[in-house]
Parts: structure tokens; sequence; C-alpha cells
């Protein structure tokens, strides 16, 4: 009789450009997996595959909602990988989402400005905000070896919470009654773009900071110490980087692009500053650095295809009455695909035939 | 002869990883009752035969026998049960346990709530039988190497293991020390134990074995008695061809390079590990710091790198005072480290060849904007790689796939060849774990710096590198600089003897 044999053994690693067309096709086979879960509501996965696809990409108007979804999921994605590429585990992109967005709404409702200058200075403050947020947790790290996963996690509950407490107290809509800031001033908001829907140049900004984080990562020497202080801090230590400085900045910008992607979704979408701003942004952004492997182009691609996995997901309920939150389960799943996948890509199964 | 008599019997072998024929076809026994020397070079395929036989790997064909009874592991646990046990080089102790903890906690066999009295009792037994010393109430974290490596020793015979699998087990160890466990492999095996002793140094396989087995790229090249053999002998099965081995010394010293006044170093715990060293170290000389790991010298190194406070006394490299200065500005005076550990101190194992042989000049090669200039950087590496013949498929692999060799040799290119500057060498177990090929290029080097004038002040456990490179020898003990001799005031046996009586 012949029997299979599996095998697992270590392989030699992967060039890059391999690594990446080879993990591009896991995540896909990943969601195709998941899909399956759609299998208990009664529904064939690959029709529910075909209507994710067809109501995030088939139509302008999904297509729209689709990048309207992006601008700032990319953006945290963005925050989280310039973090993670110098190993500080920011699990705090959400907390400081919502900071950066209590800033900018700050300087949207008070400041009288033209357009421009308006805009410029409330993503100042986004950005300002966003590095506020992340300041102490960095500097509990640094000075006293503190572990930041705990320290950003926690901290998203805290700023949650107080900008919660801001809003139902002290800043409250005199107009609406409602737990959410006045509404930011028209000099303040950020243009759309003509014949898109909602969408606003939150997008474009994001894409071309995605521009600006490549030629670093690839071409400049901060993004050579960045890579090399995380993958052996000690290491390049010894070699003479400076790599707490490093470490420092790059966990600050971390921060500043999580308050950024705040300032825009008050700046483009809502006007306002609301409790349920974001629906886990912050988190989504996490899942994007990690299938992207904290390159320019993988936190890209990724934040696209998690933004698919939303707005389809959105209208699949809408069209068979299968509900939202298994988005959750699907990004939940893929994180888990991704993080399997960087464990495993140095391994190679192997299936032998044999009597 | 029937099978029974072999403690072991691996038949036929074969082993491939990707790339890589590590076992081929490879037949292996061991009695009962012996101690069995395997030999070879890295890379020659012993490690990954004995972590077959421990269950690690299974093999792609070939077939194991224990006792005469054929067995299929599919995880060390399986191996542990059948009696096989192996030390190895990286012990898997729990630092903040004692020693009695880790030796109850090591063993798969003992209950849910074990009897702690008689297991203490017989593990001191155990103890007592071999004339080990352990304390078995104190913290590994204050244990010597030698001393974990017991512990290692008694948690194997406390589970009942009757193969013990010993992986490069002297590379720690005093040469005191070496001299127990050397009697604690012929006791144990008169005992009807067998050993296997994975070595590549050919004194100690000639002093300890009964039988010795030689592997060369994958293969058994040799099954031979120490009586029916030689060093030379077998340094040439082990290697393939025999290679000037010697290293010719220089001439006249010249200024002093590097020097040392009354330093005081603590360690990480507040202890004074270095007590008031002086030492001087010429251009063109290489000074060799004999001694036991774990007497000062690692404090010494990184004191002198820059990584550690120096509580008293200078540092001064070509008369300018360096003391407590950061790392890069050291550098900047004219001094290279080769460090201890190269894969986690000298090496970025994940990043690419190319990314870590620009470590040390990126700088020079950026604009003002920071961009790097990759084209020249290309040129630079692919000169070095040359001038330092380093075998890699492309500049963009990872380094963790290149060998031992070639990566210190990675070390090396890019440690030498960034700075027009140096004026001292400070090398740190420069061939620990590396082959004979690769430990004579990394000995060459040295001298062919040494003769362009360089100071070198070397640290080594290992005697044999000491005496072939070091114009003068220090022994360090416990901090300070116990004994001083000049080229050939001294022989290998008498500094073996002054070593020995060093605790660690």
């Amino acid at each position: 009789m012949i029997i299979p044999k599996i095998i697992v053994e270590r392989r030699e690693p992967l060039p890059k450009s391999k690594l990446f067309i080879y993990y591009i096709v896991t995540i896909l086979a990943g969601f195709i997996i998941v899909s399956l879960t759609t299998i208990a509501y009664g529904l064939n996965p690959f029709l529910a595959i075909y209507l994710i696809l067809k109501g995030s990409l088939g139509s302008k108007y999904g297509f729209s909602e689709t990048i309207v979804r992006m601008s700032p999921i990319l953006l945290t994605g963005l925050a989280v990988a310039i973090s993670f590429l110098v190993r500080f585990w920011n699990i705090g992109a959400e907390g400081q989402l919502y900071v950066g967005a209590l800033f900018a709404a700050i300087v949207g409702v008070y400041l009288s400005l033209p357009s421009p200058i308006h805009i410029f200075i409330a993503s100042l403050a986004g950005l300002i905000g966003g590095a506020l947020a992340i300041f102490p947790p960095i500097y509990l790290k640094q000075r006293y070896g503190v572990d930041e996963v705990v320290t950003t996690l926690l901290s998203n509950w805290i700023y949650i919470l107080w900008i919660s407490a801001i809003l139902h107290y002290y800043w409250k809509n005199p107009i609406t009654h409602w737990p959410e800031s006045p509404y930011i001033k028209d000099t303040c908001i950020l243009p759309r773009i003509p014949g898109m829907g909602r969408m606003h140049i939150g997008i474009l900004i994001g894409i071309g900071l995605i521009g600006v984080y490549y030629i670093m990562y690839t071409r400049s020497k901060y993004g050579y110490e960045l890579k090399l202080i995380g993958l052996n801090p000690k290491a390049a230590y010894l070699q003479g980087m400076p790599v707490a400085k490093r470490i420092f900045i790059a966990a600050l910008i971390s921060g500043a692009l999580a308050g950024l992607a705040g300032a825009y979704e008050v700046m483009g979408l809502s006007y306002t500053i609301r409790e349920d701003l974001s629906p886990g942004y912050g988190y989504s952004g996490i899942l994007v650095a990690t299938m992207g492997m904290n390159h320019p182009i993988g936190v890209l691609l990724s934040a696209f295809f998690v933004s698919i996995i939303e707005i389809g997901m959105l209208s699949l309920q809408r069209a068979t009455g299968i509900p939202y939150p298994l988005a959750m389960v699907f990004e939940g799943g893929l994180f888990v695909v991704a993080a399997l996948m960087q464990l495993y890509s140095n391994y190679r199964i192997k299936i032998v035939w044999r009597d | 002869m029937s099978k029974s008599v072999y403690a072991v019997y691996m038949k036929g072998i074969t082993k491939r990883f990707p790339g890589v024929l590590a076992n081929d076809n490879v037949t292996f026994t061991v009695k009962r009752g012996e101690v069995h020397s395997l030999l070879g070079e890295n890379g020659a395929g012993k490690s990954t035969l004995m972590n077959i036989l421990y269950g690690y790997y299974r093999p792609d064909s070939g077939k194991i026998y224990i006792y005469g009874k054929e067995v299929k592991f599919r995880g060390p646990s399986d191996a542990i049960k059948h009696g096989i046990g192996m030390v190895f080089q990286h012990f898997n102790l729990v630092d903040s346990l004692t020693v009695l903890e880790n030796i109850i906690l090591g063993n798969p066999n003992i209950g849910f709530i074990p009897d702690i009295d008689r297991e203490r009792r017989i593990i001191s037994d155990l103890i007592d039988k071999y004339g080990f010393k352990l304390d078995l109430n104190s913290k590994i974290s204050y244990l010597s190497m030698g001393e974990k490596q017991r512990v290692e020793i008694i948690k194997l015979l406390y589970q009942k293991s009757r193969i013990l699998i010993f992986d490069e087990p002297t590379t720690v160890l005093t040469p005191g020390e070496k001299e127990l466990l050397f009697k604690f492999f012929r006791n144990v095996s008169s005992e009807g134990s067998s050993i296997i002793f994975i070595t590549h140094k050919l004194e100690e396989a000639m002093e300890v074995s009964d039988v010795i087995t030689v592997m060369r790229r994958g293969k058994v090249v040799a099954n031979l008695k120490p009586s029916e053999t030689s060093i030379d002998e077998l340094a040439r099965l082990m290697v393939g061809r025999v290679e000037g081995y010697r290293v010719k010394r220089s001439g006249r010293p010249g200024k002093i390079i590097l020097s040392i006044n009354n330093l005081w170093v603590k360690d990480d715990l507040g202890r004074y590990r270095v007590r008031g060293i002086s030492l001087d170290v010429r251009a063109g000389e290489i000074v060799g710091i004999a001694g036991i790991s774990g007497n000062g010298q690692k404090e010494l190194v990184e004191a002198i790198a820059g990584i550690r406070r120096v509580d008293k006394g200078s540092i001064s490299i070509d008369g300018a005072e360096v003391t407590n200065m950061d790392p890069e500005k050291i550098f900047g005076h004219g001094l290279i480290v080769i460090p201890e550990d190269r894969n986690y101190e000298g090496l970025f194992m994940e990043a690419s060849v190319y990314e870590n042989m620009i470590s040390r000049i990126y700088k020079n090669y950026s604009s003002k904007l920071g961009f790097l200039n990759h084209n020249v950087l290309r040129d630079y590496v692919y000169k070095i790689i040359k001038e330092y013949e380093i075998q890699t498929p492309t500049l963009d692999i990872p380094v963790k796939a290149l060998s031992g060799g070639n990566r210190q040799r990675v070390v090396l290119a890019r440690e030498f060849s960034f700075n027009s500057n140096k004026k001292i060498i400070l090398a740190v177990y420069p061939s620990r774990g590396l082959d004979v090929k690769a430990t004579n290029f990394v000995r060459m080097l040295l001298c062919s710096e040494r003769d362009k004038g360089i100071g070198i002040l070397l640290v080594s456990d290992d005697l044999d590198e000491i005496f072939e490179l070091s114009n003068r020898i220090l022994v360090m003990s416990d901090g300070k600089i116990i004994k001083e001799y000049n080229e050939g005031e001294v022989d290998q046996g008498e500094l073996g003897m002054v070593l020995s009586g060093i605790e660690a």
C-alpha cells in the first residue's frame, strides 16, 4: 500500500522577491479557507468571495468606499510598520488615533485660518497629538524597561475613555446634544476627489507617505539603520549606531502617523470627533503591518486588501444578512495565517509517497 | 557478531538538507561500555548524525537499532525513553532555579508530586559516586560553565540514560575540569554505559577514546583505535589534506599602542570582576591573555570596547585617553573588535551579506539627506569579499545561510577594512567554533595585521591558539594578571598547570 508521508524540514532562506509572491499566495489561500465560515450561514464560500469583491470593487460607489476605508488603515498600517521595524511593538495606534483626532478637532473648531493653512495646522496638530500619546510608553520603555506591548495596549483604553469623558461632560455638541464635538470649520475640511463620492485627499497623502517610507526603506541610511537595529540592537550598538535615539524617533513617528489617521477621519469624513470615530483602524493597522512584513509595498497592498474585506463584508451583510462582525473573524484568521507564514517561511513541507 | 553487542547501530543513514547532503549513507556503531569519539570539522555532519540519534531529525533513509532493537524516534522524548541522553554546547538549565530543581524538573519520568527528599538522596548519591562537586541548593546562575555541564550530566544519569552524547563538551572547561570529565567517561563506560564524544580536537580524541570515527563531508572516512593511528593521520583524514599549520612570529615590537593602567570594572551584579589590571600592547606584537572563561575577561574586553563602565583606572590608545568613551569614538581612535559571540554581537543574522558588510562604512557613503550610494558600496563589498575569500552565492542571501567560517570572515572583512586608522585589534576567542581551515585563515590574518605594525590583544581559552600566536602571554585569574611570560619562557604543559590551579 502506498501511503503519503509528510515531512517538514528547514529550507534555505528565500530571496525577498520570491518570498513576497509566495506570501501573497498564502494569504489568498488563507482568505479562501477563512471564507469557509460562511458555510455556517448557508452561503457558498465562493459566492461569498464573489459578493465581497463585487461589493467592494464592483461599482464606483463600492470602490470609492473601499478607498475611503483604506485611507486611515493605510496610515495606521504605516505607523505600526515603522515601529515594528525597530521591534518597538506599538499596539496603541487606536488610542493615538483618537488623541490625534482630538487635537485636529480642537484646531478645526477654534482656529480661524484660510483653508490650506488651516488644514496644514490641523494635520500638524494630529501628528503632535499622536506623538504625545505614544511618548509615555516610549519613555517608560527606554528609561525603566517597561514592556511597551502592555503600556501601548492599555493606553488605548485610557485615551479613548478620556476622550469619551471629555465628549460627554465638557465638549458636547451644543446643537445636536450628542456626545460629539462641535463641527469643524469649513476651512479645515479636506477637499474631496471630484466624482469619487466621499473619497478625500487623505488617501493621496497616505500614498505619498508610503512613497516617502519606500525611499527611506530602500535608499536611505535611516531605513538601513532601522532595519538593522530591529534585527539585532546589540550588534547595531557595537557597530556604532545610535540605537536608542533611532528607536525613540521611529516610535514617535509611529504615534504621529496614527494621530494623523485620526485627524483625517475628522477632517475628511465626520467633521467632528465621536466616541465611535474608529471601528478599530488602529488594530487593523497591526494586521496590515504584519501582513505587509513592514515593507512599504506590502503595507500598501495589505491595506487595500483589508479595506476590501471590510467594505465587502458590509455589502455582504446588506445582501445576505451575514453579520458584519464576521469581518473581524476574517481579519483575525488572516493575522494568524500571516504570522505563521513569517514563522514558517524557513521551512518547507514535502509529501513523499512510499509503501 | 550479533547486533546486540552494539548499544547504537545506525545503518545507512542519509539526511539531505536543501542544497546539502549532511549525511551520506552513514553507518555508525557504538558498543556497550565504549568511549567513542566522533571526529570531524564543522559541517562534516557529526551534529546532524547525533541529532538524528537523539530524535531531533528524522533520517531520509536508514535504520537505527538501540541495543539490537529497531527504533523509530518521533522526537527527543522517544530517544530519552530508550536511554539516550545528550549534553549540548548550550545548556538547557533554568538560571533562577537551584541545581536540585533543575535535575528533578528535567526528568520526564518524574511524577506530578515528586518525593523531594528521596530524589535528593538519589541525586546526591550520584554526585558522590562520580566525584562531582556540586551544591544541590545553589542557583544555576552562580555556577561556572564546568559546573553547569556537570549538572547536565547528573540530569542524564538521573533519568537513567545509558548512551550519553557529548557535543564539544571540552570547549567550556578548564584543564582540570577536562580531566574530571574524562575520568567520568572512563568510570561510566566501565559500568557498561556508552559515551559518544563529538569533538574536533585531535589530542582529546586520542587521549580518551576506545574507538574514533572520523567524518568528512557527510561520510564516515575512517574508524580506528587510538593505538593504531596518530594525530597527523587523524588530521589528514579529517581535513582531507595537510595544511601549513604553523605561523611565523615577527620581529621587534614598536611603541606602546594600548595602555591599560590599574583598571577596575564591575559586572552586571555590581561585583568587581577586573581588579587592578595594568598591561601594555605594543605595535606589531600579539599579547595573549590566557585564562579560564569567567575570570573577568568579558568585563575587561567590554571596558576596552567602551560598552562597560570603567570604575577606576584608565585606558589609552596611542597616547589618547579613551576611558569611558562611546564605542564609536573609541573606534575613531583606531580600535577594532572581533567580538566573542559573532552571531549575536557581530552579525545581523537575518540581514543580507551586503547589509552586514556595510554596517561600518555606510555613513561615509551617504549624502546630506541620508541617501546611501549603493553603487559605490556594492563595489566596495565585492572587493573585500574577494580579498577575504568569502564564499557566498550572492550578496543578498541572509548571512545566517553561510557557514560559521564564512560568517567569521564577514566579520573580519568588515572590521579590518573600514578603518584606515586602525592601530589595535581586540580579538576575543577569534576562532571559537571554527573548523581547521577557517581557524588557519583567522590566525594568518591576525599575523598579517601584526606584521603591518598593528598591536593585537588576543583573549582566548584555547591554549594552542595562545601559544601559536602570542609574543607575550599574560595569565588572568580572578580579575588580575597573575603571570606574565615572554615568548619561549613557558611551554604549553607548564601553562596548562598554571591554569588548572584557577577556579572559574
